[in-house]
């Protein structure tokens, strides 16, 4: 079941000037290929911000160019309130990225991997020991990368992203290839992130765990932005225009599931009466999933690539 | 650029890449052919030795006197070999060709000449790599001479210098350091196109060059993967020569060659990283390229044709070579150090500049 952030927990756009993400008609040619059209957003301090869609939708190159790793054709965008291009240098030190690849030494141990990022960032002698513990994999610190499991390789992965204690932090498919248990621990700590103030901008296949997660999601379909606003605005709009936010899925102790219409009195009176009566035992809302949304928007599944394209950095 | 930050990914991969077994044997199987090498062709003979013609016509009872005198009054410990020669032209071709140290051209009257305190002209014709034995027995011939006319002074010897035809380098070095010095190169073509760029193309490969662009700027990778191969060339040949007891004469010479060879192969074999993105294939492939980048270094002891000549003193391994072989010997036998470090900056400025290209590309 997932647990969506309240709208009232979203940030203030009017956090400290300059800081978070701020985009502005970014955008990335390859060759002849468009991979990233004019797209513009701003993340928040403290938001999780989510960039949903297919393979080839243009979401690694936007965070290959968010990173520093890719200059932009045209338009510009800011990190921690630096320019990704001409203040590259300064932006770096605020932001990090935790892969989806576990980019790892394999022959080094989860410890001396952390601790190479953190000579290289300059970051305090103690923040390598810290994070192995707070990404729980302290007792395995010593242990070389190659003898870790996914789970823990991708634990350390998460811990070097935070190894600067960045203003920004990116995460594309953070939970890829995770077992439920570490992907609900990867949640926690970025929840925690957020509530600490840490810009979070996630790349994610994963609908549920977007909608769990994210503040505000932006849906990029072959390269543009086609939607972008909170998971609950968003569900309840395409579910108004569909009709199904005012749906209900009821499940009665004979174990026959009904669909009741709310706004319709008799249909109403109806589940009123199961209601006095006992006998339900689960009401659901019939409202669309983000996955939902997005088929109503793009046009095609999540599954789905886009047609003749790639994702031309990754 | 931050020194640090090379610094770090320096350390790291220093300790990295000696833990890949693909790598330390890259390393290691250089140096041992070299000490196998140094064991397998002995020392040379230390005996000092020295080829004399002495020249003078049919009817020159003094050039005979002198050819018999000669080995008579030189150190028995020297081993002189005096032949007689009565045709000035062919003995100073038998000295330019390397077959004699010295000619001693004995003009008629020689003897009786200096009897009668003349001081007659004694000219003698010196070969291209004369030993200092053969320099001896030029400072002998006054002496000799004198015994030979009951009187000193005997003599006035002019010495002329005749222009080399052809070194030969490896009777100048001795086979053994020749041969080792050539491991020297073989470890530098190793671990400069094999092992450095196979550190590189893994971290290519596994993706793990994104993190680090993602904390260093691409110039600081960059240099650190370069210092990568220096340091494992400059400590391998190093240990090769300590192990080996090859004579330096003149250390600088030497270590320029050596220092240009790593430097510029290095930067080459940064870039095929690059190209083969995949330190699989390129322990697979690498080998094809290591060989025509490592034998100019190999034949600079033969005479090759010269447009090979030409070729192999384009590569880097050729001219380290060259230099190095000056830099054992008290005395150039090749030269050219301007040239050398020309075709150094060449190679390694345009690996390291292309690679520069490539990693920008890349957006680092």
């Amino acid at each position: 079941m997932t647990v969506p952030r309240p709208a009232a927990e979203i940030p203030s756009p009017g956090a400290p000037s300059g800081a978070g993400v701020v985009v502005a008609d970014l955008v990335k040619h390859y060759g002849e290929v468009q991979a990233v059209r004019g797209i513009s957003f701003e993340a928040h301090p403290g938001e999780v911000f989510g960039l949903l869609g297919h393979n080839g939708a243009g979401k690694t190159t936007t965070i290959r160019m968010l990173t520093g790793r890719t200059p932009p054709t045209s338009g510009t965008a800011a990190v921690g309130g630096h320019d990704i291009v001409d203040e590259r240098e300064a932006a770096r030190g605020l932001l990090n990225l935790v892969f989806e690849d576990q980019n790892l030494y394999e022959r080094l141990s989860g410890r001396d991997n952390l601790k190479l990022f953190a000579d290289l960032y300059g970051a305090p002698a103690d923040r390598t020991d810290e994070l192995l513990e707070r990404v729980g994999i302290a007792s395995a610190a010593k242990r070389k990368v190659k003898t870790y499991s996914t789970g823990m390789k991708q634990r350390l992965v998460l811990a070097r992203g935070l190894v600067n204690d960045p203003q920004v932090l990116f995460l594309d498919e953070p939970t890829r290839g995770l077992d439920p248990m570490s992907a609900r621990n990867l949640r926690t700590i970025v929840r925690e992130l957020s509530d600490a103030g840490t810009t979070v901008v996630l790349t994610t296949h994963d609908m549920v765990e977007a909608d769990e997660l994210c503040h505000r999601v932006a849906f990029l379909s072959e390269g543009a932005i086609v939607a972008l606003d909170t998971p609950r605005e968003l569900k309840l709009k395409v579910g108004d225009e569909a009709g199904a936010s005012r749906r209900a899925r009821v499940v009665l102790d004979d174990r026959s599931e009904h669909t009741v219409v709310l706004d319709d009195p008799e249909q109403d009176e109806r589940l009123s009466g199961w209601l006095r009566d006992g006998r339900v035992l689960t009401v659901h809302s019939d409202e669309p999933s983000l996955a939902d949304v997005f088929v109503a928007l793009a046009g095609r599944s999540l599954d789905e690539d886009a047609p003749g394209r790639t994702e031309a950095a990754a | 650029m931050s020194l640090s930050r090379v610094w770090t990914i320096l350390r790291k991969d220093l300790l990295d890449a000696i833990r890949d077994g693909r790598i330390l044997a890259i390393i290691i199987v250089p140096i041992a052919l070299g000490v196998m090498y140094s064991l397998i062709y002995p020392d040379e003979e230390p005996r000092p030795t020295a080829d004399v013609v002495v020249v003078g016509s049919p009817s020159n009872t003094d050039a005979k006197r002198l050819s018999v005198a000669l080995p008579r009054d030189v150190d028995r410990s020297l081993d002189l070999k005096v032949t007689y020669e009565s045709d000035q032209e062919q003995a100073r071709e038998t000295v330019a060709d390397d077959d004699a140290d010295v000619a001693i051209v004995v003009p008629e009257g020689l003897v009786a000449d200096a009897k009668a305190g003349r001081a007659p002209p004694l000219t003698t014709l010196v070969g291209p790599k004369a030993s200092p034995t053969a320099r001896a027995v030029i400072d002998l011939l006054p002496a000799t001479v004198g015994k030979l006319a009951d009187r000193p002074p005997a003599v006035q010897v002019a010495v002329r210098d005749v222009e080399p035809q052809s070194p030969s380098v490896v009777d100048e070095l001795g086979l053994r350091n020749y041969f080792v010095l050539a491991a020297v190169v073989m470890t530098i073509g190793f671990i400069g196109l094999l092992a450095t760029p196979i550190v590189l193309a893994e971290e290519i490969e596994k993706r793990t060059i994104e993190a680090l662009l993602l904390a260093a700027r691409g110039p600081e990778v960059l240099a650190a993967k370069a210092l990568v191969g220096i340091v494992y060339s400059a400590v391998a040949s190093a240990i090769l020569l300590a192990l080996t007891g090859v004579p330096i004469e003149r250390p600088a010479i030497f270590v320029l060659g050596l220092l240009g060879m790593v430097i510029s192969i290095v930067g080459f074999g940064l870039c095929l990283a690059y190209v083969f993105r995949s330190a699989d294939k390129l322990n697979t492939w690498g080998w094809v390229i290591v060989m025509p980048v490592i034998v100019p270094g190999f034949v600079v002891g033969v005479d090759p044709p010269g447009w090979a000549d030409a070729i192999f003193q384009a590569v880097p391994s050729g001219q380290g070579m060259r230099l190095m072989v000056d830099g054992a010997l008290p005395e150039d036998v090749f030269g050219g150090v301007p040239l050398a470090i020309l075709v150094f900056l060449v190679w390694g400025a345009g690996g390291l500049l292309l690679l520069s290209r490539l990693l920008q590309k890349r957006g680092s």
